[in-house]
């Protein structure tokens, strides 16, 4: 006997079965319609989080910290040879803070940048170059690309706009022999 | 038998050729200083600055008159030369030799100037480890003072603790030794001396308890010649045991001729603030010492400030001189302290002439765990700065830092200036300096000057009687020698990390300096940084200031 729909009993319990249907089939609707015009502004929103730079290096400090040698540079004149110590820098009153020394052996030219402010944004890792001392000027950022089996890929990203590509290879893990 | 006529022919050969060759086996006879009298107002065809001091004697005194009181507000700019796209902070101190200055830049390039175009004849780089000195915290106090240039050799120290001899001509490296290990914290940043075939040097880091020594080495070959400690042993004698020391020697030594003595300025003990474990006065240590420079002898030594506890080396490169006291003649010497004391001893016998003289703010206690102010700091006094000294007025013009501490005493992890055994953070309140003149027959001021920022370069004077000098704004002055007014200043725009010097060629004058900021410059800030070379004369380019690094 088939069921009779629209009956007192039936009717009552299909009543309230659809309508809830009803709403949860809308609800999705409109919360697809809703991603699909807020994902713009859902992705600037992310991607301002990601692009902050946070304190530090990714992972544990002595995955960086030891000495390297330069191995390519983009310009041979003002770079091609350097030695690169990434270490511990004690400062009073502070917690130890990651900092390094960078030579840049030219054709006819030695410079020595300090690197302090270590940040890092997304995977990208990043350290200020000064000159002079730590609290000198900063001419331009240290920005590694790809820090792979004790391979450094970086930029010299100098404020003056000119870039040198540079790549390291860590040779000891003590910064001070 | 020969005819008299041939023999008196022969004595016009052989007379000369004697001469010639006692000359050259005593080179302190043909260096000798000329005698006031000789200072004649008349054009020079052609005078140079071969020394770090220009002479002997650390004078610093210039000989030339054509730039005087009446045309000094006709200096302008002949050339100049930025001395590298990344270079900051110069307390180099050039010297020209003919036609070429050579100057260094902070890590240790020699550069060698046409002195006239301010070409580069050649530029030498060599591969410096700043970072060996970690132990030291890498802190980064990379600046060079200079060189020495000898027979046909220049001479530099490296950071990293390398003697080097580069030919005079071409700037290719000759040999190079080492001075100390830069492991157990030295570092250098000094010109060398340079004097009959040897090449003396020290080196820094004593507030890391490096142990303090002044060492000669042969000129031709680099080899050690002898090596005086200013300092025991750690665990022997005052000095504690543990990486302790101090008495560093790290401005060029003065060879003094008229007594064949050679006198270095040492600095402080170590710890540095901390006192209880170095009793009694801590010999030889912010002392000045005068030593056999064949054999590195002691002869005398004169402690300036005994059981220090307040970094007050004897840092200034000692000034040689003739004082009248009480009408006698004494041949004595001055040394600027980072104390803020003016020293003036017999050069002979290390005795005080007279009560050394106060140029800066005086009020120092002993060092507590409780902050307190220390004046002068520790970067305060004189630092390094080079005394001028001028016969003419027998004053010896100094430069001061009026720049107080607040200095405690705490237990510093390893690395940094770990033997400083405690911090220090300049006073708020804006550092200034003194310029003064000093009478060197009464030790009393001829004249004082409080100056707008510290005063760190050092002087040069004139037989014209002017004395030139440069504050850290970059402005560079001309005193009246004699009266102490400022007669003619201009702005360069980068801090005075070194003093000017003047040179001649072809009869015309010129005076150069190197500017840039000192280390203190830098580190606390003090004023305007960079790297440029300056080359002054009558008639010059309108001067303008030079851009700042980081502007």
């Amino acid at each position: 006997m088939a069921v009779q729909r629209g009956s007192a009993d039936h009717g009552g319990s299909a009543s309230r079965r659809y309508p809830l249907v009803l709403a949860l089939i809308s609800g999705t609707a409109l919360a697809i319609v809703g991603i699909v015009f807020a994902a713009p502004a859902l992705a600037s929103i992310a991607a301002i989080t990601l692009d902050m730079p946070a304190p530090g290096w990714l992972g544990l400090k002595d995955r960086y910290l030891g000495r390297y040698h330069l191995t390519y540079s983009s310009d041979h004149s003002l770079v091609n040879q350097g030695e690169l110590v990434v270490f511990s820098r004690a400062v009073p009153r502070q917690r130890p803070v990651l900092s390094g020394v960078l030579n840049l052996y030219g054709s006819d030219e030695s410079n020595v940048f300090y690197m302090t402010h270590f940040v890092h944004a997304g995977i990208k890792l990043m350290a200020a170059l000064n000159l002079g001392v730590y609290t000198g000027p900063v001419v331009g950022s240290f920005d590694v690309m790809c820090y792979c089996y004790n391979t450094m890929k970086a930029v010299f990203n100098v404020q003056d706009g000119s870039k040198v590509s540079l790549r390291f290879q860590r040779y000891s893990a003590n910064p001070h022999p | 038998m020969g005819s008299p006529r041939r023999y008196w022919y022969s004595s016009w050969i052989i007379a000369p050729l004697l001469t010639t060759l006692v000359l050259g086996a005593f080179p302190s006879i043909a260096t000798k200083p000329r005698p006031l009298g000789s200072l004649v107002a008349r054009p020079v065809a052609q005078s140079d600055w071969p020394l770090f001091g220009r002479d002997r004697d650390n004078t610093r005194f210039s000989p030339l008159t054509d730039v005087n009181l009446g045309n000094v507000r006709r200096l302008g700019e002949a050339w100049h030369a930025k001395l590298g796209r990344f270079q900051v902070l110069l307390e180099t101190f050039p010297q020209i030799i003919g036609r070429v200055i050579y100057v260094t830049t902070s890590t240790d390039e020699v550069i060698a100037f046409d002195a006239i175009s301010g070409k580069i004849m050649w530029r030498y780089a060599p591969h410096v480890d700043f970072s060996l000195s970690t132990g030291v915290g890498g802190y980064g106090v990379s600046v060079n003072r200079g060189v020495a240039v000898s027979n046909g050799k220049v001479y530099v120290v490296t950071f990293d603790n390398h003697l080097q001899a580069l030919s005079q001509s071409t700037g290719e490296k000759l040999w190079q030794t080492s001075v100390a290990d830069p492991h157990q914290g030295y570092y250098e940043t000094m010109a060398p001396t340079v004097w009959g075939g040897l090449v003396f040097v020290g080196s820094a880091g004593s507030e890391v308890g490096v142990r303090g020594f002044v060492a000669a080495y042969d000129a031709a070959t680099g080899k050690l010649v002898w090596r005086f400690y200013t300092v025991p042993a750690p665990g022997h004698g005052w000095v504690p045991k543990g990486h302790h020391g101090g008495g560093t020697v790290y401005m060029p030594p003065t060879v003094d001729l008229h007594n064949g003595l050679l006198y270095v300025g040492t600095s402080n003990p170590s710890p540095v603030l901390l006192g209880t474990g170095r009793q009694g006065p801590n010999p030889y240590t912010d002392s000045i010492l005068a030593l056999r420079p064949r054999t590195g002898k002691l002869v005398w030594a004169y402690q300036e400030v005994a059981h220090d506890l307040w970094n007050y080396d004897a840092g200034s490169p000692v000034v040689i001189f003739d004082a009248h006291v009480k009408g006698k003649t004494i041949h004595a010497l001055g040394e600027a302290g980072k104390s803020g004391y003016f020293f003036v001893l017999n050069a002979n016998t290390g005795k005080l002439l007279y009560r050394p003289l106060a140029f800066v703010k005086e009020n120092h206690t002993t060092p507590t765990t409780k902050p307190t102010l220390q004046c002068p700091g520790t970067l305060g006094g004189s630092l390094y700065s080079p005394v001028s000294y001028s016969p003419l007025t027998h004053a010896a013009y100094i430069s001061g830092v009026n720049l107080c501490f607040i200095v405690k005493l705490e237990k510093l992890p390893p690395g940094g200036e770990s033997d400083f055994a405690g911090t220090r953070t300049p006073e708020k309140k804006t550092p200034t300096g003194t310029f003064s003149a000093v009478n060197v027959n009464t030790g009393k001021f001829l004249w004082f000057k409080t100056m707008p920022t510290p005063m760190i370069g050092g002087s040069m004077t004139t037989a014209s009687n002017l004395v030139f000098t440069g504050d850290q704004h970059g402005t560079m002055y001309a005193f009246d020698a004699r009266k102490g007014q400022i007669v003619w200043h201009a702005s360069l725009g980068l801090g005075f990390g070194s003093a000017p010097i003047a040179y001649a060629i072809n009869g015309r004058e010129y005076i150069a300096v190197a500017v840039g900021g000192s280390a203190s410059t830098g580190a606390n800030h003090l004023g305007p940084i960079g790297a440029t070379l300056v080359v002054l004369t009558l008639g010059g380019k309108p001067i303008k200031p030079f851009r700042p690094i980081g502007q």
